[in-house]
């Protein structure tokens, strides 16, 4: 019979097929969803992150994980919302206006799922009225700005300030994407930045203060 | 200042007092000692990383006339000697020939290098072919850091043509007027293929539209120049050929025209390898393009020994007897300064067969060859080439991602089409880095799919070939009618492609 701790390797191992199979055995078997979430695959996506920062692994091991982890998230997430099990903090995610690059950003919504908050993803090429929108509907805890070209850094300058000015000051905003710096990140206003997927979990953590 | 470059030479240079505050990269670029600016002195990269007093630090962010002393190591001096292809094969094809007497000027004008060819065209002879590096090159190694940086000038660029027609061009002609023993002014037309953004480069235009999605080039079709325009001496008409779309070029539209796919029963496949891997599929019903952003890892950036092919770069590779043997790209002396691209793809492929790597890009910690070293202040399993150089498990990651970005753009299209890999009936491999791709490698990493080698064609610099098709041919009209039939595809709005890129990182075959 398979256990909590097999599902937790295969996330790891990123074989997709096998969290395919898993997670409905285990569910059949009358493990709870939230206890496959915080026993297989938050501490599967922490063991993954961590990995990563070590560099034991890079980004194509944790992209094939996070895709593992995705694919048992889309079963798990509607039996989580039937049960009433809301995550303490949501995020909002997205890649800014002008921008359709999503691979990295997508990586870190899921690191955030792995990291059990609940990630609302806006897609890409988002305008900052969009932003604005979203963070009046869902009232999230953070909101990840991604951008991937030195061209679409300054939506994301215009996104930080059109948040700020529509009067959502104590919204944490983290940025991140390849062009982007520490040093950016102070002189656009932002509260956080990441260089990486697997830390954007720590940076959301910190400006969370949790 | 006293500056020390890989040659062992020893440079004196007064910093005049108006150039104390440049950033030390731009005035060592007005000294003719240029450094590799890949991100365009924007702090990015490490490709400008120089020595002062036994510290590493970036050029482009440091005064110049901050220091005493400064050494340049090899990894960082842009060598302009690059292995650039001037080589190319005209596949069948059945264009009405036009021959008149003239001379004719065929460019390939491409991101990292340009190629040219001068043909006589009463005979149809080709009289000289050589190529260049892109001088656009010190504002970045690829093209979004050369948009950025005429956005950042309002949206044109005088600078960013001036290092092309001045600058690249114009000693590219010289060379082959040289080598023809011909003058420049006997020149009477030219017909340039490159992708859109060097065409609008070369053409002036404003670069603004490339920013930003929605992309909105100041033009896509063929369009006439007059030489005297763009900056040259003598006058003549220069031709641009069409492009299907913002960030699918007339390189690969002329390079089909070249290749013979137009003739040839679909499906069947054009990649062309450049700093930009861009991708046509013909179909039963017309033709798929898409570009495919491998990212600089082919050209040699992100990666510890990563070089540009060119004099003193290793241009292939193998592994006999446990041990590497490296061929060197130009004359086989002097110093070897780094890897190229095709010879990483090279490195894997062998490191895989061998056992040494598996196909996660992890190294095997028990085999001898594999060693833990410092990289950059960490410890990370590599595997030593030859001299310092050496290939790191953060090296095989970037270019398993860069491999993967192209299997995913061509699986993409074959999904799009409905068609399987193994049904394709030719496969056209062209561009700089394809030709001294080692294609059997290619396919052994999963970068291309698994074809029988009959069915695979290296055809060249195939942008090149197809500018002068149309030179001497009525074939223009068919590029025309190409981009008429072609849809392109942007890679990040189809839904598989996410997929197929995760798909394809494992070092496997593609089948």
């Amino acid at each position: 019979m398979s256990t909590i701790e097999d599902l937790k390797t295969a996330v790891i191992n990123g074989r997709r097929k096998d969290v395919k199979t898993l997670v409905p055995e285990l569910l059949e078997s009358g493990i709870e969803p939230s206890a496959l979430l915080s026993q297989a695959l938050i501490p599967a996506m922490g063991v993954v992150g961590e990995r990563f920062k070590n560099n034991e692994i890079f980004v194509p091991e944790m992209l094939v994980s996070a895709r593992a982890m995705k694919e048992a998230m889309n079963v798990l997430e509607p039996k989580l919302l039937e049960a009433g099990i809301r995550p303490e903090h949501t995020a909002l995610i997205g890649t800014v206006e002008g921008d359709l690059h999503d691979i990295g950003k997508n990586l870190v919504a899921t690191m955030w799922k792995g990291a059990g908050f609940d990630v609302i993803d806006l897609g890409v090429n988002v305008p900052a009225a969009r932003f604005i929108e979203a963070i009046e509907e869902h009232k999230p805890h953070i909101v990840g700005l991604s951008a991937l070209l030195t061209t679409t850094m300054p939506a994301m300058r215009d996104t930080v300030a059109a948040i700020r000015e529509a009067g959502h000051t104590s919204v944490k905003l983290l940025v991140g994407g390849a062009p982007i710096t520490q040093s950016y990140a102070n002189e656009i206003g932002a509260d956080g930045y990441s260089r990486d997927a697997a830390s954007a979990v720590d940076a959301a953590k910190e400006a969370l203060g949790v | 200042m006293e500056i020390f470059t890989p040659d062992g030479r020893r440079h004196q240079r007064e910093v005049p007092p108006a150039a104390v505050r440049l950033p030390l990269s731009s005035w060592l670029e007005g000294e003719h000692l240029p450094l590799n600016t890949r991100c365009g002195e924007r702090g990015l990269c490490r490709g400008c990383l120089v020595r002062v007093d036994g510290r590493m630090l970036r050029a482009c962010q440091a005064e110049a006339g901050a220091f005493e002393t400064v050494s340049i190591p090899d990894a960082s001096f842009r060598d302009n000697r690059l292995n650039g292809v001037s080589s190319f094969e005209i596949g069948t094809h059945r264009y009405a020939l036009r021959t008149r007497p003239g001379i004719g000027l065929a460019l390939d004008i491409g991101t990292t290098t340009v190629a040219g060819a001068l043909w006589n065209l009463a005979d149809g002879t080709c009289l000289a072919h050589a190529s260049a590096a892109n001088e656009q090159r010190r504002f970045g190694d690829n093209v979004l850091s050369r948009i950025d940086h005429a956005v950042g000038l309002g949206g044109a660029s005088p600078a960013l043509q001036s290092a092309l027609v001045k600058d690249t061009l114009e000693p590219l002609i010289h060379t082959l007027c040289a080598a023809a023993s011909i003058d420049p002014a006997r020149i009477t037309e030219a017909v340039a293929a490159g992708n859109t953004v060097m065409l609008h480069g070369f053409a002036g235009a404003r670069l603004s539209g490339f920013a930003a999605y929605p992309f909105r080039p100041e033009f896509l079709g063929r369009r006439t120049l007059r030489s005297r325009d763009l900056g040259f001496t003598p006058d003549f008409p220069v031709f641009l050929g069409a492009s299907p779309g913002p960030f699918v070029g007339a390189d690969i539209t002329l390079g089909a025209l070249a290749s013979g796919i137009l003739e040839e029963d679909a499906p069947a496949l054009l990649v062309d390898f450049g700093t930009n891997g861009e991708i046509l599929l013909k179909t039963g019903d017309g033709y798929l393009a898409t570009a495919t952003a491998a990212g600089p890892a082919f050209e040699g950036g992100r990666l510890n020994c990563g070089a540009i092919a060119g004099k003193g770069v290793i241009s292939s590779m193998a592994l006999r007897g446990g041990e590497w043997k490296v061929t060197l790209a130009g004359e086989l002396s002097g110093r070897i300064t780094g890897i190229s691209g095709a010879a990483y793809v090279d490195f894997i492929a062998e490191a895989l067969r061998a056992g040494i790597l598996n196909r996660m890009g992890r190294f095997d910690t028990d085999h001898p060859a594999v060693e833990r070293a410092e990289v950059d202040g960490e410890m990370q399993r590599c595997v030593k080439v030859c001299g310092p150089l050496f290939v790191s498990e953060a090296d095989v990651a970037e270019l398993i991602q860069a491999k993967a970005a192209i299997a995913a753009g061509v699986m993409t299209l074959l999904e799009l089409a409905e068609t399987r890999p193994g049904e394709l009936r030719t496969v056209y491999i062209a561009g700089g880095f394809g030709y001294h791709l080692n294609c059997a490698h290619a396919m052994a990493v999963g970068m291309l799919p698994d074809v029988p080698a009959e069915r695979l064609h290296v055809i060249g610099n195939a942008s090149l070939g197809g500018a002068s098709l149309v030179l001497q041919s009525d074939a223009g009209s068919a590029a025309d009618t190409l981009c008429g039939n072609c849809r392109v595809v942007e890679l990040n709005q189809i839904d598989c492609f996410e997929d197929h890129f995760i798909d394809c990182m494992p070092l496997e075959r593609i089948s």
